[in-house]
């Protein structure tokens, strides 16, 4: 079995031993914070032999989750993990969000990030040992109880069990006799005999999620808690010169007006009170030096550097040679809009900063950094800092802040107020707040040889990166998040003997940030349909062309023949319907997808995505086709309807109305086959988003007989019916 | 003050200032179940029954609630059609953020309660209303037709 956490099993005792309960409880619970401590004090008869799993005497397993819940069933698939080797009873089995300390980071990154569809990807190794681990100490347990050799004994269902004697004893009564006994390395189950890993249960958080009781950080209400809403400049970079607030103060409710960094705060009694409050405000901006920048402009000025060589990325072969004897030769512009992640809980913070205490309550998918950079601005050590990960109201990238926007802010409200106070952001706030999916234009070139074979093909892209700017350097590099602007093409999957891929990397004022793809959700639209057009280029079908060029790539070549078989690619569509087919590599796993759409009187009708994905071992299928489901929409409403735009630095969007996304009548019917290889998981987080736009656009080129090259489509003409 | 009827139950709040129906059960009575998205009835998620009529409680004013029968996510698991969508949400691994779910299940709860075999337009129509970012409308449909045993 592949190692996909990165650690090895001898790293893992260690980590287990600076995380390890029971009698190594001692050493684990100085690592936890103190609301965890709170926890763990309440649980005194609860057995914790390491970070990650709690059973209690009433036989119950908690499995404590590290990673952010954003929607993607974080609080389902790595409890699974764990209940596999543990061999627990799965209707015993519940969650509990992790605090934001050093045994929860992710192995791979050393922080606790939730990002890149990697929650599956860094954690299979490490769950499955962490319940295989716990296993191994309740059978030790249950052997010395019975005077009988551990290797004799069974377990199901959170029991132990003696085949021998048919004496039994659940989990929970034998908690208490193996916190004493020390975690031995255990030996993980053979794929073949998995029970939970692999089915498609039922989320934990389901039944909550839809009686309105999950408590996301916009529900959290303290005693004597105020509420802050904060105006910022109306152009990125702008500064505040002065404010006026008697307005503002003059009305019912609003009882505090703040200056911070970001803008100015204004307190009220409730939300409705300080959105009265700071519409009443009048703020004096400085814009000499704010970002003015308009977005055609932006866009030419981003074209111009199509015809210079930029930083390479990847250089294979002779790219002027193959030019030089190409018998075609091909070349498309493509221009990709800002566009606003737009999760449907709008950013939100509660900082308790009351004498005596210090507590943050926030959704969030990167809780250690946001609680060390509330420490830089409240002056109080991070680890002494009581940070509670709430369950997100999506994040799609936003809530994982490289600047740590929202808690800065926030923090620097509650220095103010020296309270209890919630610091919230409108959805107005939210779209015109920046921290965008970056806007790019790529240029791509291909050369087709006398026999028709692709002969050459480079890539060019101009972007701002979401990370560098933000975060120093190195950084970026030690955690591994340069995510690049490059990404979809310089790693590519089509054998071509000729290659290069560079990148101009943009600056200006906005503010950017990866967003649920990245650059994939550009760059794979660009590679996607100009492939379509190679393929016209070179008299094949799509579907074929690709195939002949993925033949060293069999997974890829797998699920290209999935989705082409499900979609029934061979079959002519019904009249007025066109397909297009798209494929991608990425994140570990595999997707290539159909697109069914028509168009009448400039009314497009998206009918029908299929998708066949290999993600390898599918923890969960359901959450995995959830998933697809999910990045299908969130992809269409990109490439339909997606643009955040500038006109002299002032974004024109401001809700739903302006910025929007798919509806129930506009989502099309989709269908996903799991196309099972059998090797270690990858994720599938971002995997389902890629694909959808360039498939869409190779579909329309069957019923308009036009490339689509910028998005959204809404501004050539075509709108959702 | 005024009071107002929620689930049932009285309650004095204050309404002053044309505050919409949606702060006063979230800021006043704490019944977070309801969500603010848009501010602007353009997502859905605010969705409460008024008189049993789906409502968006975003912008409507608080006062004019009053007289009025208000039922809310924490309200609408007691009646049959209610109960029913809740399974069914649950079964189909409908929620994915679930931030949208509480407005999406107080939409599809008044449909199926005027209309209980919706078609997939009248499905379309009720439901057009209600914005999810995480992309859960083929599940939503499918558990709606689950309910009418379609």
């Amino acid at each position: 079995m592949a190692d996909q956490s990165g650690l090895t099993r001898r790293s893992f005792l260690q980590v287990s031993a600076t995380a390890g309960g029971g009698l190594l409880a001692a050493w684990y619970l100085p690592l936890l914070s103190p609301p965890a401590q709170a926890a763990a004090a309440a649980q005194q008869q609860a057995f914790q032999p390491n970070a990650f799993v709690r059973i209690t005497a009433d036989n119950w397993t908690t499995v404590i989750v590290a990673p952010a819940e954003l929607g993607q069933g974080t609080m389902t698939a790595p409890p699974m993990l764990v209940a596999e080797e543990l061999d627990a009873d799965w209707n015993l089995v519940r969650f509990e969000q992790a605090p934001p300390t050093l045994p929860y980071s992710n192995p791979r990154i050393v922080t606790q990030l939730t990002a890149g569809s990697f929650v599956i990807v860094s954690r299979y190794q490490q769950q499955r040992e962490a319940g295989a681990a716990v296993r191994d100490m309740l059978v030790q347990a249950a052997a010395r109880q019975w005077n009988v050799s551990p290797a004799t004994l069974q377990t199901r269902n959170s029991t132990v069990i003696d085949p021998v004697s048919g004496r039994s004893a659940t989990y929970g009564s034998l908690a208490a006799a193996a916190a004493v006994l020390p975690p031995l390395l255990p030996k993980l189950k053979d794929p073949k005999d998995f029970t939970i890993i692999g089915q498609p249960k039922a989320r934990l958080d389901g039944a909550q999620k839809a009686n309105g009781s999950t408590q996301y950080g916009i529900d959290v209400y303290l005693p004597g808690m105020l509420t802050a809403l904060i105006a910022r400049p109306p152009r990125f970079g702008g500064r505040v010169v002065s404010y006026d607030a008697s307005a503002a103060m003059a009305l019912p409710g609003v009882v505090e007006v703040h200056q911070i960094p970001g803008g100015v705060a204004v307190v009220g009694t409730d939300f409705w009170a300080a959105k009265q409050g700071r519409a009443a405000l009048k703020v004096k901006w400085d814009l000499s030096t704010a970002e003015n920048i308009t977005s055609a402009d932006l866009y030419t000025s981003y074209g111009k550097l199509m015809a210079f060589p930029g930083t390479v990325r990847r250089y294979d072969g002779d790219v002027a040679l193959a030019r030089a004897t190409a018998a075609q030769s091909l070349q498309a512009d493509y221009s990709f809009p800002y566009l606003a992640h737009a999760p449907m809980e709008p950013l939100n913070v509660v900082i308790d900063y009351s004498p005596g205490n210090c507590e943050i309550w926030c959704g969030t998918q990167w809780p250690d950094a946001d609680r060390l950079a509330a420490s830089t601005v409240l002056g109080v050590p991070a680890d002494l800092i009581k940070f509670h990960t709430m369950l997100s109201g999506g994040g799609f990238g936003r809530r994982g802040s490289v600047d740590n926007d929202f808690i800065l802010d926030a923090a620097h409200v509650a220095k103010a107020v020296r309270g209890k106070v919630k610091v919230m952001w409108t959805r107005e706030d939210d779209i015109t707040g920046g921290h965008y999916r970056p806007a790019a234009v790529c240029r791509l070139t291909a050369t087709l040889d006398q026999a028709g074979k692709l002969s050459s093909f480079t890539g060019r892209v101009a972007a701002q990166s979401v990370a560098y700017g933000a975060l120093p350097e190195l950084a970026v590099k030690v955690l591994g998040i340069d995510i690049r602007a490059t990404e979809g093409l310089e790693n590519m999957p089509y054998a071509v003997p000729n290659v290069e891929v560079d990148v101009h990397t943009v600056t200006n004022q906005v503010k950017v940030l990866w967003m649920r793809s990245v650059a994939n959700s550009f760059n794979i639209f660009a590679l996607e349909t100009f492939v379509d057009e190679l393929a016209q280029a070179a008299g094949q079908d799509p579907y074929q062309f690709r195939r002949g060029l993925l033949r060293n790539n069999a997974r890829l070549l797998g699920v290209l023949d999935a989705a082409a078989q499900a979609a029934g690619w061979t079959t002519p569509p019904a009249a007025g319907v066109s397909r297009g087919i798209a494929a991608l590599a990425g994140y570990g796993s595999y997707i290539a997808q159909v697109v069914e759409a028509s168009v009448s009187g400039g009314q497009l009708g998206v009918l029908r995505g299929v998708s066949a994905v290999d993600c390898g071992i599918a923890v969960n299928p359901d959450l995995v086709k959830a998933q697809i489901e999910s990045g299908i929409v969130f992809g269409l409403s990109s490439a339909l309807m997606g643009a955040i735009t500038l006109q002299d630095g002032v974004v024109q969007q401001s809700n739903f109305h302006d910025y929007p996304v798919l509806r129930m009548h506009q989502a099309p019917q989709t269908e996903t086959v799991i196309v099972n290889s059998g090797e270690s998981p990858g994720g599938v987080g971002e995997l389902g988003v890629p694909c959808v736009a360039p498939a869409l656009a190779n579909a329309l080129y069957g019923l308009t007989g036009k490339r689509v090259r910028s998005l959204p489509m809404s501004n050539q003409s075509l709108s959702l019916s | 003050m005024d009071v107002i009827a929620v689930n049932g139950t009285q309650y004095q709040v204050d309404t002053s200032g044309g505050r919409p129906l949606l702060w006063v059960l979230r800021d006043q009575l704490h019944l977070t179940g309801t969500k603010y998205g848009c501010g602007l009835a353009l997502c859905g998620a605010c969705t409460v029954h008024v008189d049993g009529q789906p409502t968006r409680s975003c912008v409507f004013p608080a006062s004019a609630a009053v007289g009025h029968q208000i039922t809310t996510i924490e309200g609408i698991g007691q009646t049959t059609v209610g109960q029913k969508v809740q399974q069914a949400w649950a079964q189909q691994n409908v929620p994915q953020c679930g931030y949208c779910q509480s407005g999406q299940v107080m939409a599809a709860a008044a449909l199926l309660s005027n209309n209980p075999q919706p078609s997939d337009t009248d499905i379309d129509n009720a439901m057009a209303g209600n914005i999810c970012r995480c992309g859960t409308y083929v599940r939503i449909r499918q558990a709606i037709h689950s309910i009418a045993g379609n």
